[in-house]
């Protein structure tokens, strides 16, 4: 591989610390994966022409399943990172909740070791909040911090036990580490297959009442105030939810939110053939619902879009909706989803959608990254604003084809993901 | 004779999945051929060679004594042969899916599976993996086709006989665990399609939210509905399906929900009533009520076979469609 440094050329750099846009070059150094200068009429033997395209501070995605170590014929870390990079990410934070969960030190290594090796988006290892991810001990928050996990999450459904959740708030804040929290209270969605409502009375499935989330919100964000911590609600899906988000965050700083891709174009109406593509957790939800999402994110109810990647192999997903799991392959569709959703037709300044996708994320995590300063990481996400193209599974990296976008068409998507001074394409640069 | 032939050229779908996909000319269709089949004057059913040589899989992966027995005397009547395949003495048990298993049986020759499955939208699945016709014989919770068609059936035959000539504005009430109820679905389905009005009645737990949108009424008042109500179709409470997340008990149900002859003083004297069966005599229906001349429950199991002849004939007959002469179709016995 190439040692010498990168120009890339001619693209309006959206510099979110400074809060400014300009057309300027923009030298990195590959060697030590660092900005070296930006300027005007830059030179150098490897140029990227960007013309046409925005340099944004690399996106930073919170929530993704890799299934390693477990199942890694679903993704894999190494995959995974490429997959990432694809969809124009330069940083990933990876879920705990594997098969064995990443609940000790030895786990964070491994998952920050296969990212060094991966060669593609930087994946940051999560750990559990409990023991095994069983909710009934708290886990080795303190040492996993050491060793470079960055936030704590046991996986798909709440930590059921107030006394555990308080505990591990209040215990994770003195590391200034945030709790990822999947808000649905679990008696209430138990063997729950869709979102109650109309379809799902007609469907003939057990229906999600959009109270669970409503009520686990309200105890979740209640409980982060009490501990004086952080908390992350992870997805929110619901009209219902946001005022009670917004209410929370008035009284607690720290307490942030974010919903996925899906949540934001599509609806439960789509169940309507039992497609198993469909099938995620929290459900699809209303046309209601989805444009309030949109608009709390405009206004910040809703801090980030957060992919909630989730790949599963054909044989798991081609069964009976009953059996099928919950999930989408959604990693190489997030850049694109909020590029089309925010900027063209929320019509959201794109330094502020940049902020929210990179800075805001970096803080939430407490990793490095965002800036354009010489001597910064050379961390970017490289967009066209204006391409129009169309999800296409067959073009994914990832090994999880089961993705509900299929054949979506959006307007613009990354073209470029530069991560530690390397350039990958991404999904948008054929 | 001639009759059914061409009735069979009007049938163009490969599966049965459920009322909702079905247009009102295709589920009339359904009834029309039904009659064709309708008993002879000795009382029984007329034997038909349509499906000589051909091969019925009913594919059951849920307890069934009637839907399944009903379906079997169907395909033997059409002179099918039928296999019956049951989940407990199956590959199922050692982890085999429900494609991998539809498969390895076609391979072996079948011609058409009558499925019945514990997952909603387990029959449009299998239909979508298999190039041979799948009858959904109830599918999670979502439809059952079939009940639906002959407990319509036996409507139309019981109001024909009065003088009616059609079901427009008849009222139909579905009373009982409608959450759990694919026949409740079926019926309200096809029911509203043919202009009759539908009302689901029951305690407010087990009547889902939200399903106004396919048209019918909800109440939880018995005895109003009781007062203008033409058909009764009483479900039963689904026990197996964890009902007591929504309802206490047999009893509870029973005094407060139950039909007995001193509730149906306040119904119309001639209302029909109606039930899928099998009954729990003194929990939702009284045995004076069951046993009444009100209650058609036993015509609507004769209507089921001859119902079910009509759909295997339908949906089976469509690529025999060259092969029919009024030679093969002959009246009476084989």
């Amino acid at each position: 591989m190439s040692n010498s440094d990168i120009i890339l050329k001619n693209g309006v750099i959206v510099d979110c610390e400074t809060n400014n846009e300009s057309r300027q070059d923009v030298r990195i150094s590959r060697a030590t994966g660092l900005v070296i200068e930006i300027g005007s009429n830059l030179s150098g033997t490897e140029i990227i022409d960007c013309a046409g395209l925005h340099i944004l501070p690399g996106w930073i995605d919170l929530r993704a399943q890799f299934n390693d170590p477990g199942k890694a014929s679903r993704e894999s870390i190494l995959n995974g990172a490429k997959a990432a990079a694809h969809g124009g990410l330069t940083a990933v934070a990876a879920r705990a909740d594997t098969t064995p969960p990443v609940d000790n030190i030895a786990s964070v290594s491994y998952v920050l070791q296969q990212s060094a090796l991966a060669g593609g988006a930087r994946v940051y290892p999560t750990g559990t909040i409990t023991k095994k991810a069983e909710g009934k001990e708290l886990a080795e928050i303190g040492r996993m911090t050491q060793a470079g996990a960055v936030g704590f999450t046991d996986g798909e459904r709440t930590l059921q036990s107030a006394v555990l959740l308080h505990s591990a708030i209040e215990y994770a804040s003195m590391f200034n580490k945030v709790i990822f929290d999947v808000p649905q209270n679990p008696e209430l969605s138990d063997e729950s297959l869709m979102h109650q409502g109309a379809m799902s009375a007609k469907l003939g499935m057990k229906g999600l009442p959009p109270v669970a989330e409503v009520i686990q919100i309200g105890r979740d964000s209640r409980l982060a105030d009490s501990a004086g911590g952080r908390l992350h609600l992870t997805p929110v899906t619901l009209h219902d939810s946001i005022k009670i988000v917004r209410s929370a965050k008035q009284h607690n700083a720290r307490v942030t939110a974010d919903t996925s891709p899906l949540h934001l174009v599509l609806t439960d109406e789509s169940l309507a053939t039992y497609d198993t593509v469909f099938k995620v957790f929290p459900p699809l939800r209303t046309v209601k619902d989805s444009n309030a999402l949109k608009a709390a994110y405009k206004e910040g109810v809703i801090d980030c879009i957060v992919s909630h990647h989730s790949p599963f192999t054909a044989e798991e997903t081609d069964v009976e909706f009953l059996y099928a799991p919950f999930g989408n392959s959604t990693i190489e569709t997030l850049v694109g989803v909020v590029l089309d959703v925010f900027y063209h037709e929320m019509n959201m300044p794109l330094i502020e959608i940049a902020r929210r996708q990179s800075l805001l994320t970096r803080d939430i995590l407490g990793v490095p990254g965002g800036g354009f300063k010489p001597g910064a990481p050379a961390d970017f996400t490289i967009v066209n604003l204006d391409k129009e193209w169309t999800v296409d599974v067959r073009k994914f990296k990832s090994k999880g084809k089961n993705c509900a976008l299929d054949g979506k068409r959006l307007r613009g998507g990354p073209v470029y993901a530069v991560i530690g001074g390397q350039l990958h394409s991404s999904i948008c640069s054929e | 004779m001639k009759d059914l032939a061409t009735k069979v050229k009007q049938w163009t779908r490969k599966d049965l999945i459920g009322l909702e996909y079905l247009s009102r000319d295709e589920i009339e269709l359904i009834l029309d051929t039904a009659e064709s089949f309708r008993a002879g004057p000795d009382r029984s059913i007329r034997k038909v060679p349509a499906l000589r040589g051909q091969v019925v899989v009913n594919l059951f992966f849920e307890n069934s004594t009637r839907t399944s027995n009903s379906f079997a005397i169907a395909a033997k009547r059409l002179s099918a042969d039928v296999v019956n395949f049951s989940t407990s003495t199956s590959s199922v048990s050692k982890g085999e899916t429900l494609v991998d298993t539809a498969k390895n049986i076609l391979a072996m020759g079948a011609d058409a599976f009558v499925m019945r499955h514990q997952a909603s939208g387990a029959a449009s699945f299998l239909a979508n993996h298999v190039d041979v016709p799948v009858i959904n014989a109830g599918d999670g919770q979502h439809e059952h086709p079939t009940q639906g068609l002959l407990d319509i059936f036996t409507i139309r035959d019981v109001f024909r006989s009065r003088g009616r000539a059609n079901l427009e504005g008849l009222n139909v009430a579905i009373m009982g665990d409608i959450r759990h109820s694919r026949v409740a679905r079926s019926n309200a389905w096809g029911l509203i399609k043919l202009g009759a009005n539908v009302t689901f009645v029951g305690p407010k737990t087990l009547i889902p939210r939200g399903i106004e949108s396919m048209g019918v009424k909800v109440s939880n008042d018995l005895d109003s509905v009781l007062k203008t109500a033409d058909v009764i179709n009483m479900l039963r409470i689904q026990y197996e399906r964890r009902a007591g997340d929504y309802f206490p008990s047999a009893g509870e149900f029973s005094s407060i929900w139950g039909i007995n002859s001193q509730r149906l003083k306040i119904a119309k004297p001639d209302i029909v009533i109606m039930h899928p069966g099998p009954i729990n005599r003194g929990i939702e229906i009284s045995a004076e009520v069951a046993d009444s001349p009100n209650s058609v429950i036993l015509q609507q199991v004769t209507n089921g076979v001859i119902v079910r002849m009509a759909v295997l004939y339908l949906t089976m007959g469509r690529k025999l469609t060259g092969a029919f002469d009024s030679a093969a179709l002959t009246d009476g016995a084989e």
